[in-house]
């Protein structure tokens, strides 16, 4: 199968008074069409760094990527393109309406405006969050605005999906109605990269699973696979064998 | 464009603060502070011309007519030996010493310098004193068969002809250039700081980065819509401005607010002080949001800008003292360019070179700040400062 998202050898350090951070230390790894793959790791394993990478945010400073066949470095435009991105711990433009908010995002894309129209009513209705489309997105709740980030990305409908912790702040239920789109979305075809920390979220979602720490991948494979390795039978028994 | 111009313009305009600086203070902020200043002079001078000053009276000799009128005319007359003292002590308000020298009297008026009730008082004791004077004099020529009026060999009179528009203007060109400049780079600042810091600071840019906007079409737009937010201020202030002064009767001449805003500024003038403005609004705009970029926070973004207001405003008061006269390296500085000579233009004293001068002056730093800040947007190290 085709990979829609290919990253080889890419580091990116930070420097600071304090020393140099590693924050992505040789990263490789794909992802391919239709798959959902998990990045699995701790707080500061350079899970967000990566990602923020392949989304175009940050510039690697070695290695190479490719989104969609384009390259990151030489071709921002086109992954932009691509991609649907959703940072983690993401604020929102709190004086617009999730319905303004929904539709300037996927006019960037240039899908014209009855389209638009057309796809927002769907994914609104699917999400649950017709009824807070002109509610100034300030009056929200965070299960609201974090579903309102997700249809963001559903109207604009690109074929790559980059979730850094989707279902971040989300009370069970709203958890729940999320990672379902998301195994709809995966049969629809889109490739979906997530990041989490949530194992029992990348054992229900994710067809391969890459742990990294330390900004390096440990390991990559599917969850069966892990199991074989590492002889543990939960997620969280295998995460903290191949994190070392 | 239009999308990311759509969603600029909502987000700043739904910011109470933007409208505030843009609207509310151009609109309502200066013909209140303007009517209120006017309406206090007013009253001032009013209170001042009817006040009962209270004269200190030292007479070595005694000279009753004066003591008399003085009294007629509403002074409170306090005698005593030491009217220099009392004044200095503030008990009263002017003194008056009489003396009497090889049978002529003097009469010398003492008062506070600088201090506006003695100033007043000393006026109209000037006034009533020269009148009796003359009364005195014409009666003593009258005395000895002389008629006064054939001693004076000629009459003088005044007859001002300056149209009261050109007055109206001379004081419209000299403030408008200062309050422009000001309120421009205040009003963009407020914006500014939203649409950079404040993404950095509610955690959005990240959304609007991977967007397929593009990072250069994303800093133009930013820019355009603190430009237009700075030239709208501008506009509405110079409106707001003449407005007021023409209709509140603020500079208290009669006539005044019969005048047509279009005597006092023709469209030939709003085009060329335009054509200055816009570019300089692109500057200011340009400035802030490089400066924005840097900052980490709100409180921050505001520190960082607070000295720009000091770079502005010691420029543009420079050019409101009258007796400097500029040379064409003034038209070079940023600021004070844009302030004399919009109040060059509105004075009548439009100099086609000056105009050029500040025109491609201010089109040059325009484009440097526009480089500059599309560049200092670009920096990661800058836009994700932490």
């Amino acid at each position: 199968m085709e990979s829609k998202i290919l990253v080889k050898e890419i580091k990116k350090y930070f420097y600071s008074k304090k020393g140099i951070v590693k924050a992505v230390d040789g990263v490789s790894f794909d992802v391919r069409e239709g798959e959902i793959f998990a990045l699995l790791g701790p707080n500061g394993a350079g899970k967000t760094t990566t990602l923020r990478i392949l989304a175009t945010i940050l510039k690697p400073d070695s290695g190479e990527a490719f989104i969609n066949g384009y390259n990151i470095l030489k071709e921002p435009e086109k992954v932009r393109e691509s991609i649907g991105f959703l940072p983690g711990d993401t604020g929102l433009y709190h004086r617009l309406t999730p319905s303004e908010f929904v539709e300037i995002f996927a006019s960037l894309y240039g899908i014209p405006k009855d389209i638009i129209n057309k796809r927002k009513k769907e994914v609104f209705e699917a999400l649950g969050i017709e009824r807070y489309s002109k509610t100034i997105i300030d009056k929200l709740s965070q299960g609201t605005k974090q579903k309102v980030l997700l249809a963001k990305i559903l109207v604009s409908d690109p074929p790559i999906l980059i979730l850094d912790e989707p279902a971040q702040g989300l009370d069970v239920v709203a958890a729940k109605l999320i990672e379902e789109y998301l195994l709809k979305l995966k049969k629809e075809g889109k490739t979906i990269l997530i990041s989490t920390h949530i194992m029992e979220q990348a054992e229900y979602l994710a067809d391969r699973i890459g742990i990294i720490n330390e900004g390096k991948i440990t390991y990559i494979g599917e969850i069966e696979n892990m199991r074989e390795k590492t002889g543990k039978k939960t997620l969280r028994e295998m995460f903290l064998t191949l994190l070392k | 464009m239009k999308a990311l111009f759509k969603k600029e313009f909502l987000d700043v305009l739904r910011d109470k603060r933007t409208i505030i600086n843009m609207i509310i203070i151009p609109v309502f902020g200066i013909p209140f502070l303007m009517v209120f200043m006017g309406g206090i002079m007013s009253k001032s001078i009013k209170e001042l011309g009817q006040k009962k000053y209270k004269i200190g009276f030292y007479e070595k000799f005694e000279f009753k007519e004066i003591r008399d009128i003085l009294k007629d005319l509403n002074f409170e007359i306090f005698e005593t030996n030491e009217p220099e003292s009392l004044l200095i002590k503030k008990k009263i308000d002017a003194g008056i010493v009489v003396d009497k020298k090889e049978d002529k009297f003097f009469v010398e008026i003492i008062y506070l310098i600088k201090k506006e009730g003695s100033e007043f008082a000393r006026i109209r004791l000037k006034k009533a004193l020269d009148l009796f004077k003359e009364k005195l004099f014409n009666e003593k020529l009258e005395e000895k068969g002389i008629k006064p009026k054939e001693l004076i060999p000629f009459l003088l009179s005044e007859r001002g002809i300056e149209p009261p528009e050109g007055f109206f203007g001379f004081f419209f060109g000299t403030f408008l250039g200062y309050i422009i400049v000001i309120l421009m780079v205040t009003s963009a600042m407020y914006p500014a700081i939203d649409l950079v810091t404040g993404e950095k600071e509610r955690r959005t840019l990240e959304i609007l980065l991977s967007s397929p906007a593009g990072i250069n079409r994303i800093i133009i737009s930013k820019i355009f819509v603190v430009t237009v937010i700075s030239f709208i201020t501008a506009i509405l202030t110079t409106i707001s401005f003449s407005i007021t002064l023409l209709k509140s009767g603020f500079l208290m001449e009669e006539g005044i607010s019969q005048i047509s805003i279009f005597k006092v500024i023709s469209i030939k003038e709003i085009i060329i002080i335009s054509s200055l403005i816009i570019p300089f609004a692109f500057l200011i705009s340009s400035v802030e949001i490089a400066i924005s970029s840097y900052a980490r926070s709100y409180k921050e973004a505001q520190s960082l800008l607070t000295p720009l207001t000091f770079a502005v405003i010691i420029p543009a008061f420079y050019s409101l003292v009258p007796s400097v006269s500029f040379s064409p390296y003034h038209f070079l500085i940023p600021v004070l360019n844009i302030a004399i000579t919009i109040k060059k233009i509105l004075q009548g004293e439009f100099v086609l070179i000056e105009y050029l001068i500040t025109l491609f002056s201010n089109i040059f730093y325009m484009l440097i700040a526009f480089i500059y800040s599309v560049n200092t947007f670009k920096k990661e190290k800058i836009i994700f400062r932490v």
